[in-house]
């Protein structure tokens, strides 16, 4: 079994170690106890905003895991029992929960949370876990779960600033074979989104519109795409 | 099969009516499709503690593991015994806060089944009572390799006996677990309302301490003060010998980080040792957690581990400690705790049931936070900073002589710092 539960969860192909870009060294640290706790096992968590690249970062360790992987978004699996859900997934290889903050306070999924980190660090497995917060400012209910939490590699993810943001616009771009200047990112950042989801969700659109029209994505060009997007959306 | 019951119920819901229909199809009217799930299977050739299973439920992979075990010797041992050789007693580092539960594992672990049993370890979370009761059961096994050892978190146990009832199998599940020689169960708050799971406990542990063998339990409280326990259970687990562990005191907190550091390959300097002990109190494992932090930080960045690079690495941890710890806090949980008003913690009464709560309280003040005397003098209705030095000698000299202020110093650190 990969771990692949037959649910809409499957981890997004782009999510990658291979397409994520160290912009300070939280995110190398990140990066390097995620690949290390690939061979060693142990607790992973990330915190921070949306967007900061924790959920990337979990999804990029599944990609990795030799020995079967299971990714947990929570938000999309409300209403699913946790203790029949985890079950066996102790026996993976890597398993990432992303969101937790969202099952804190509920009793049933701290168990079972509990249960499953038990069941990994007996294994020598990896768990990844990524909220909002830090583990000590979740309200959880069980002391035990909190504790456990706090004895794994903690990382904060800052938000990215206007640099880091034009630097990993750039280099997703590269990755794709897609030529943006910093000019042309910056006005991307200006004038269409601050977000990098956001940003990162348009270069799937303008890689296509490039291919389509055989342009670079020069600022004109940009100017002209977007605004005769705008245009179809007021249709 | 399913990899696991979830998958079994999502296939069933939502494809069998459609499977069934295309075998049918394919294969004539007399083909029934069954979905059952299957027990974790050993992923990429991963190490398994527990043999593969067939039959899914714990129980009969605890069991499989028991006969296994029989002729595989003394890895096969290991191994079905669920037990962390890391946890001994060379790794674990002994202070004044958990010094008579060691000494008390030690006795069980060179005469099990004596007097001390069962062994009931209480106290609060990450103190250590795991890493005990492994321990033990390793330096059982290191002396037997042919002894039958079972360490198992409470809610493992429950899960076997439901799936035991499941498949109509209790009394393996019975067998099994009366047949070991030792067995160390974690976190038994865990049974609290769990009627048919207590029972069937009583009666194991029971039966084991009738044949002799050796039981060593964890909790996170005393017996007594476990809701929804049965009494005849909480009675039984007096019968032989209670520690508490306490959270470690400075000391202590110093000697693990460095015995942690040092098992990580790190030589970790005194004065940082202090600066993270002195600011991370509550239990040992946010100090593991903050350690890792600190070393997957100078192993990144090539920088040697200084007190600069732990306030660095520890910048959000000690900032939200900061937030949590601060004078006006610490009086608002002293006034609650010894059910007072705040504003008596700021008056000039001397009556002892308010002069006493605000010695602790600025006793507290003292040893949490960076202010100085005259500081928290003034953060107490403006008092003279010789009226904190003497609440803080006073309460000091209290600690050692009176049971009452060293409880009431453990309950309101533990509800300042977690």
């Amino acid at each position: 079994m990969t771990g692949q539960l037959p649910l809409a969860v499957a981890l997004r192909e782009e999510a990658t170690f291979a397409n994520f870009l160290v912009t300070d060294a939280v995110r190398g640290q990140a990066v390097a106890a995620l690949c290390g706790g690939l061979a060693g096992g142990g607790l992973v968590y990330l915190w921070g905003k949306a967007g900061a690249g924790a959920s990337h970062l979990a999804q990029a360790t599944c990609h990795e895991a030799r020995g079967g992987h299971q990714w947990l978004p929570l938000a999309e699996l409300g209403g699913c029992d946790p203790a029949a859900l985890t079950e066996g997934l102790e026996a993976l290889a890597v398993v990432a929960l992303d969101d937790l903050q969202l099952a804190a306070g509920d009793g049933a999924w701290e168990r079972a949370l509990f249960a499953l980190h038990n069941g990994l660090q007996r294994r020598g497995g990896l768990l990844v876990v990524t909220a909002d917060r830090p583990p000590r400012a979740l309200p959880l209910g069980l002391p035990d779960l909190a504790s456990r939490l706090a004895a794994g590699l903690v990382f904060h993810l800052p938000a990215y600033g206007d640099e880091a943001k034009r630097a990993v616009l750039c280099f997703r771009a590269r990755r794709r074979g897609l030529e943006l200047s910093e000019e042309a990112a910056d006005w991307l950042l200006r004038r269409h989104s601050r977000h990098l989801v956001d940003l990162l969700a348009l270069l799937d659109w303008l890689d296509l519109e490039a291919l389509r029209h055989q342009r670079r994505l020069t600022v004109p060009f940009l100017r002209a795409l977007l605004a005769q997007r705008a245009a179809q959306g007021k249709q | 099969m399913a990899p696991n019951r979830f998958v079994r119920e999502w296939v069933v819901d939502k494809f069998l009516p459609r499977i069934q229909q295309l075998c049918t199809e394919y294969a004539g009217p007399g083909v029934r499709v069954v979905v059952e799930a299957e027990s974790p299977a050993v992923p990429g050739g991963r190490a398994e503690p527990s043999p593969p299973v067939d039959e899914g439920p714990g129980l009969a992979r605890t069991a499989a593991a028991v006969t296994s075990r029989r002729s595989s010797g003394n890895r096969g041992r290991r191994e079905g015994s669920n037990l962390n050789p890391q946890f001994t007693f060379e790794t674990f580092v002994e202070g004044k806060s958990n010094q008579l539960a060691r000494a008390a594992a030690r006795q069980v672990a060179d005469n099990p089944g004596g007097a001390y049993n069962p062994l009931f370890i209480y106290g609060g979370v990450g103190l250590g009572k795991t890493h005990l009761m492994h321990a033990v059961g390793n330096a059982l096994l290191a002396r037997d390799p042919e002894a039958r050892i079972l360490y198992l978190h409470s809610e493992s146990f429950v899960a076997d006996m439901v799936k035991a009832l499941q498949l109509n199998a209790i009394n393996d599940f019975k067998r099994f677990y009366r047949t070991v020689d030792a067995l160390l169960i974690d976190d038994i708050q865990f049974f609290a309302n769990k009627d048919r799971s207590q029972e069937e406990f009583f009666y194991t542990f029971n039966a084991l301490l009738e044949g002799g063998q050796q039981m060593i339990l964890t909790c996170d409280r005393y017996p007594k003060e476990i809701d929804g326990l049965e009494e005849r259970l909480k009675s039984r687990f007096g019968w032989g010998l209670t520690v508490a562990v306490e959270p470690p005191e400075l000391e202590t907190r110093v000697a693990i980080l460095i015995n942690k550091a040092s098992h990580a390959g790190v030589t970790l300097p005194q004065d940082v040792a202090f600066f993270i002990a002195q600011r991370i109190r509550s239990n040992v494992r946010e100090l593991e957690g903050a350690l890792k932090r600190v070393i997957a930080n100078a192993q990144f960045t090539g920088r040697p581990i200084d007190v600069d690079l732990v306030r660095e690495s520890l910048k959000d941890l000690l900032a939200l400690q900061e937030r949590l710890i601060t004078i006006d806090n610490i009086q608002r949980t002293v006034a609650e705790y010894y059910k007072i008003k705040l504003s008596d913690l700021h008056s000039k009464r001397r009556s002892r049931s308010v002069a006493r709560p605000r010695q602790v309280a600025m006793f507290l003040a003292k040893e949490l936070t960076n202010h100085s005397l005259p500081e928290i003098g003034e953060a107490f209705g403006g008092k003279d900073h010789t009226t904190v030095l003497h609440a803080c000698r006073k309460v000091r000299e209290l600690r050692e002589t009176s049971a009452d202020i060293r409880e009431d110093l453990k309950n309101l650190m533990r509800l300042l710092t977690t």
